[in-house]
């Protein structure tokens, strides 16, 4: 459709910032890079706020229904006749409002960057890597098919791996970068068996006809089973793998945490607000599929994105590093949008989990990315990521301080922070569907608020720490992003987010239930106290309670020795069992073998080499002897 | 009867023939003419490919039968514009070099290309053999250009005597249709379908294939290759490996498939198998790249034959598609050979044409290593370069003809081609330089370069947007 043509501008704007930092960025001023970038992502973030005005309020409901607008679709690659992968920008409620979301966050990333990493080598590269994760998260959410989202999922990975393992030269960065890697690699290797089978079943890759509830999509694959399920639900659960390696679902949750090595900033961007919720998302534009074709698939979603959201949360009650603490919120919190939209159903008001779910997204991402800048600026003060080596820094860092206070009570979803209102959707969709569901989410919501301001009294209250260097806030170029990012945290809850995105695009009134809202806030209040309690002061409470609770307190410390059952499965058994094995057999069987082929090889053209002497009537000879030899075997086929 | 309004719907042959006979007058009329005629050639080669993209999709047959405009022949007459316009920027400098800068170069080039379209277009064997022959004999001169260096002199010699002897059996085969259809029109003799199954008629048809084959240098007919393109000068060595290739290609394909009821796939594999082997095996053991790259060239030859054992309607795509790729990066290759041959001292021998020579310059050198091992990559068939999707739509027609056996040989035995390209590559990057850093000395001002850099485009450009092929040629896919 035509008027939307100039969101093309985008990813191109992106992608030539990219371009031009990447290449000019050794010969220009560190400064100078990181101006071009903040100007390219204004540029952008303007041009996404348009189109978002524009689709939500002008032209993208047409007949009370906000559509899918196809803006551009270029067929790119051609693999057959018939098969071939297009690339393209496919406008609809989710994309326009992740366009909202990534751009925002990025620019408070980009702008809050200039203070934090001024003192760092390499400033180029470190703004033309963000500008290419910018332009991947982008080509991600505006994919017309599935397969342009795979390439740029893989670009999402590979940028995201240069930016964790942007200190190069510290071993616990790099081993961080690889571990992310080759964990999401892993999953999006299922990710690629599921989008194989999918467009088999359905012979398109294309997300219109593959969501078109009229369209022959939905029933496709239905009828053959495997193990019991349908081939499009396996298709379905496989497409899920890869999104549970990308939001870090137990349990492939393990490289999310050591991600923390990159740069804070960083991860604001991506391990809060963009890349990790790239799984959220692709269920949510898969989303008629999963609810109509394979409930089964679905209902797997909530239980394993419930299991995570409770697992995270514990762990995260028992982490010293203030980034660990944030990265286990992460994951938490990824889980219950992954519940949000496992409980959902199709259509109208029983589509209210997606809704919900999509909501958290946005709030998640403005105050998510508000915590980890906030951490960002407190490590930048003290020096330290270990939350004993702070306290009392509410003096030093006024406005860090209050930012990160109205990020904690959002999080914890105390009204009127933005939390409160996505997660009393979730909790409402939630109870519609399966009470004990409910009763475990209020838990886990209970549990966040408690994490939360574990680490905010540790941070900011608890002992008065004596400084080497006295703690002082940073530059404005800091601060301006801190303050922006908790006004919205407090106020876009108030976004009547049903009347924009809806599983079906038919937009509807939701009202706060008060029956929920009430007894989750009092829950939120409950950790929150508990929290005071322990942690508010100095005092021993803590270590007692830890002491009481004994051995689950350290398997719990140690994250479940997650890590270390994957370190036995792939060490001990994988690599001593069967790689050694096998490389013994491959260095003494099979390159013995391909050295042989290879001599031999080079013996017979040595040798055949003499047939080529120079000679014009040995030439002329071979020639008609081939040419009889041809004109018997010819006449050989006309008898039979 | 001919009319008036048939010349126009040949324009770019016209315009090729009239330029090749005005370059003859200008080097007389004018002193100092190198330079003129050199613009005024690439002027030609340009109009003639501008004009020929408004005959697609226009099948007709002109001139009292004599000629069919197709959007096949079409096709192949563009590659072969494009390859020539590449061969005459490369070769100003490099006959400069070679001290025999003279105008009658640039016109052999002009009639070796007007016998080549000729016998694209042709619709009647003698319209094809007096094409062959144009080209052919212009050929010849071109190999020996080189008039005081021993070795050009033996390789057109060489390549007169062969192609004279090979020439004798296309007659022959020729005679025989005749004898038996009565008529030397295309048109008509593949419209009898009774003569196609007739013994003399198909014995005349193989002979014409044959010497068809010889020209595009498939086993057994493939050692002249070696030694002609080896002794000729370099750039003309990438003209004949490219454009004359593809002529033949191009002429004798749409024979090979209107006999294609008596469904002789089997010898064409055999041959494609046997000449992938020949190529890549020797060129294994090759110390000198013009003779590695000859090799390639049989190889390639190899390559092709697979589409056109496939005998379907895939077949013409990819073989257009390898064609089209192979220019870019074969002539390319050669060109990068020419342009760092030593300057011409009087000795009998190329110099600087070892493969050792180019341990190393990619220190020496960056610029051109790079563009080397692009097409090295692509000669190999690594994606993103275009000899990628050549092999790709080549392999792919073998596989929808049911011959899935031919299409894993082909694999296989380019997987020996990929072992000697990035031997040279290795070479190039990985190995201690045996020449002196600064003794090189190479300018961007040759035009060699600009003939590498249109190269080096063609090369990502058809590997990056396969479609752009499929739309530049109006190729309605099966």
């Amino acid at each position: 459709m035509e008027g939307y043509t100039f969101t093309l501008l985008i990813p191109l704007i992106l992608f030539a910032t990219f371009l031009l930092i990447g290449l000019a960025g050794g010969k220009l001023k560190p400064i100078i890079s990181g101006i071009t970038g903040v100007v390219s992502l204004s540029v952008v973030s303007i041009i996404s706020y348009i189109t978002a005005y524009d689709y939500f309020f002008v032209n993208g409901k047409v007949d009370g229904v906000f559509g899918k607008i196809i803006v551009y679709d270029a067929e790119w690659l051609r693999f057959t006749d018939s098969l071939f992968i297009k690339m393209g920008i496919l406008l609809d409620p989710i994309s326009v409002m992740m366009l909202v979301v990534i751009s925002t966050v990025s620019l408070m990333v980009h702008i809050y960057s200039l203070g934090y990493m001024h003192n760092e080598g390499g400033f180029s590269r470190y703004y033309s890597f963000l500008s290419l994760f910018t332009f991947a998260m982008m080509g991600l959410v505006i994919s017309t098919n599935i397969f342009q989202t795979y390439i740029f999922w893989e670009l999402v990975g590979v940028s995201s791996y240069l930016l964790i393992g942007f200190y190069y030269n510290r071993p616990s960065a790099v081993a961080a970068a690889k571990k992310a890697f080759i964990v999401t690699r892993f999953a999006d290797l299922g990710f690629l068996i599921g989008i194989l089978l999918l467009s088999s079943l359905t012979g398109t890759f294309d997300f219109v006809e593959l969501t078109n509830v009229n369209g022959s999509a939905i029933t496709a694959g239905s009828s053959v089973l495997f193990m019991g399920l349908s081939s499009m639900t396996w298709a379905l659960i496989l497409v899920f793998i890869g999104c549970a390696g990308k939001s870090a679902m137990f349990p492939l949750h393990i490289w999310l945490p050591d991600a923390m090595e990159g740069p804070t900033p960083v991860s604001a961007l991506i391990h809060a607000a963009t890349m990790v919720v790239a799984g959220v998302y692709l269920v949510a534009r898969l989303f008629p599929l999963y609810a109509l074709s394979a409930p089964v698939a679905l209902e797997m979603i909530a239980y394993v994105g419930a299991f995570t959201s409770m697992f995270a949360a514990i762990i995260a009650c028992t982490q010293t590093d203030i980034k660990r603490v944030l990265a286990f919120s992460t994951i938490s919190q990824i889980g219950i949008m992954m519940v949000g939209l496992g409980v959902s159903g199709y259509a109208a008001e029983t589509g209210l989990g997606f809704t919900a779910s999509m909501f958290h997204l946005f709030t998640h991402a403005m105050f998510k990315a508000l915590l980890f800048l906030g951490a960002g600026a407190v490590i930048h003060a003290v020096h330290t990521n270990e939350i004993s080596g702070m306290g009392g820094l509410r003096k030093y860092l006024p406005v860090t301080h209050i930012t990160f206070l109205v990020a904690c009570l959002a999080i914890s979803g105390i009204p009127p922070f933005s939390g409160f209102f996505s997660k009393d959707e979730i909790l409402v969709a939630v109870k519609e569907k399966d009470s004990f569901l409910f009763y475990f989410e209020s838990i886990v919501s209970g549990l966040s608020a408690f994490y939360m301001f574990r680490l905010y009294f540790g941070i900011f209250w608890n002992r008065n720490t004596t400084y080497e260097h006295t703690p002082h806030e940073a530059g404005m170029s800091m601060k301006i992003p801190l303050i922006i990012l908790a006004i919205l945290a407090a106020v876009t809850g108030f976004i009547p987010f049903s009347e924009f995105v809806t599983s079906d695009g038919i937009p509807f009134i939701s009202h706060i239930h008060w029956d929920i809202a009430i007894p989750a806030t009092i829950v939120g209040l409950i950790g929150i106290t508990a929290a005071f309690i322990f942690y508010k002061k100095e005092s021993d409470l803590s270590d007692k309670a830890a002491a009481s609770l004994g051995g689950f307190y350290n398997t719990v410390h140690k994250k479940f020795y997650i890590d270390e059952i994957y370190i036995f499965v792939t060490k001990k058994i994988i690599f001593n069992m069967v790689s050694t094995p096998v490389a013994w057999f491959d260095r003494n069987v099979v390159d013995g073998t391909m050295n042989g082929i290879a001599s031999v090889t080079n013996f017979v053209s040595e040798k055949i080499k003499r047939f080529q002497s120079g000679q014009l009537q040995q030439y002329a000879f071979v020639m008609v002897t081939g040419m009889i030899i041809i004109i018997a075997l010819i006449f050989y086929f006309l008898k039979n | 009867m001919i009319q008036i309004k048939d010349l126009l719907e040949v324009l770019p042959l016209l315009i090729i023939a009239f330029s090749a006979i005005f370059i003859l007058l200008l080097e007389v009329s004018i002193k100092k003419s190198e330079t003129v005629i050199f613009g005024f050639s690439l002027i030609a080669i340009l109009a003639a490919i501008a004009t020929s993209f408004n005959y697609f999709n226009k099948e007709m047959i002109i001139f009292n039968q004599f000629l069919r405009i197709s959007n096949a022949s079409l096709t192949f007459s563009v590659i072969i514009l494009i390859s020539m316009l590449i061969t005459v920027i490369a070769s100003k400098s490099y006959i400069e070099k070679e001290n025999v800068n003279f105008g009658e170069y640039y016109s052999m080039l002009l009639f070796a290309l007007m016998g080549m379209m000729l016998m694209i277009f042709a619709n009647d064997i003698l319209i094809i053999f007096i094409g062959l022959e144009l080209m052919s004999v212009c050929f010849y001169v071109l190999a020996g250009f080189l008039r005081l260096r021993q070795k050009s002199n033996e390789s057109a010699l060489k390549y007169f005597l062969l192609g004279a002897f090979m020439t004798g059996f296309i007659l022959y085969g020729i005679a025989l249709i005749y004898g038996i259809t009565g008529t030397t029109n295309l048109t008509l003799i593949f419209s009898d379908a009774k003569v196609l199954t007739n013994y003399v008629f198909i014995i005349g048809t193989a002979l014409l294939i044959i010497g068809f084959m010889f020209k595009i240098g498939v086993f057994p007919f493939h050692m002249w290759i070696p030694d002609v393109y080896d002794g000729a000068p370099t750039v003309v060595s990438g003209m004949l490996s490219t454009a004359g290739k593809i002529a033949a290609v191009g002429t004798i394909l749409p024979i090979i498939l209107a006999v294609n009821i008596l469904n002789f796939k089997i010898i064409f594999s055999v041959a494609a198998v046997a000449t992938m082997l020949y190529g890549n095996v020797i060129a294994l053991a090759q110390t000198n790249i013009k003779r590695l790259l000859a090799y390639s060239s049989i190889a390639s030859a190899g390559y092709i034959f697979v589409g056109v054992a496939s005998m379907n309607e895939f077949a013409l795509r990819g073989i257009a598609y390898y064609l089209i790729a192979y220019t870019f990066m074969q002539l390319g290759a050669f060109i990068i050979v020419a342009m760092l041959e030593k300057k011409d001292d009087g000795s009998r021998d190329y110099k600087n044409v070892d493969l050792d020579f180019y341990k190393g310059l990619g220190k020496r050198n960056p610029v051109i290593a790079t563009f080397m091992t692009f097409f090295l990559f692509s000669l190999a068939g690594i994606p993103p370069f275009a000899g990628f999707w050549g092999k790709y739509y080549l392999f792919f027609a073998a596989i929808k003809s049911n011959q899935i056996w031919l299409a894993v040989v082909a694999i296989l035995l380019s997987l020996i081609g990929v072992y000697y390209y990035l031997k040279i590559i290795v070479y190039m990057w990985f190995s201690e330089s045996l020449e002196p850093v600064s003794e090189e000395k190479f300018s961007f001002s040759d035009t060699g370069f600009a003939a590498t850099v249109l190269a080096v485009i063609g090369t990502i450009l058809f590997g990056v947007d396969p479609n752009l092929f499929f739309s530049l040629f109006k190729f309605v896919t099966p």
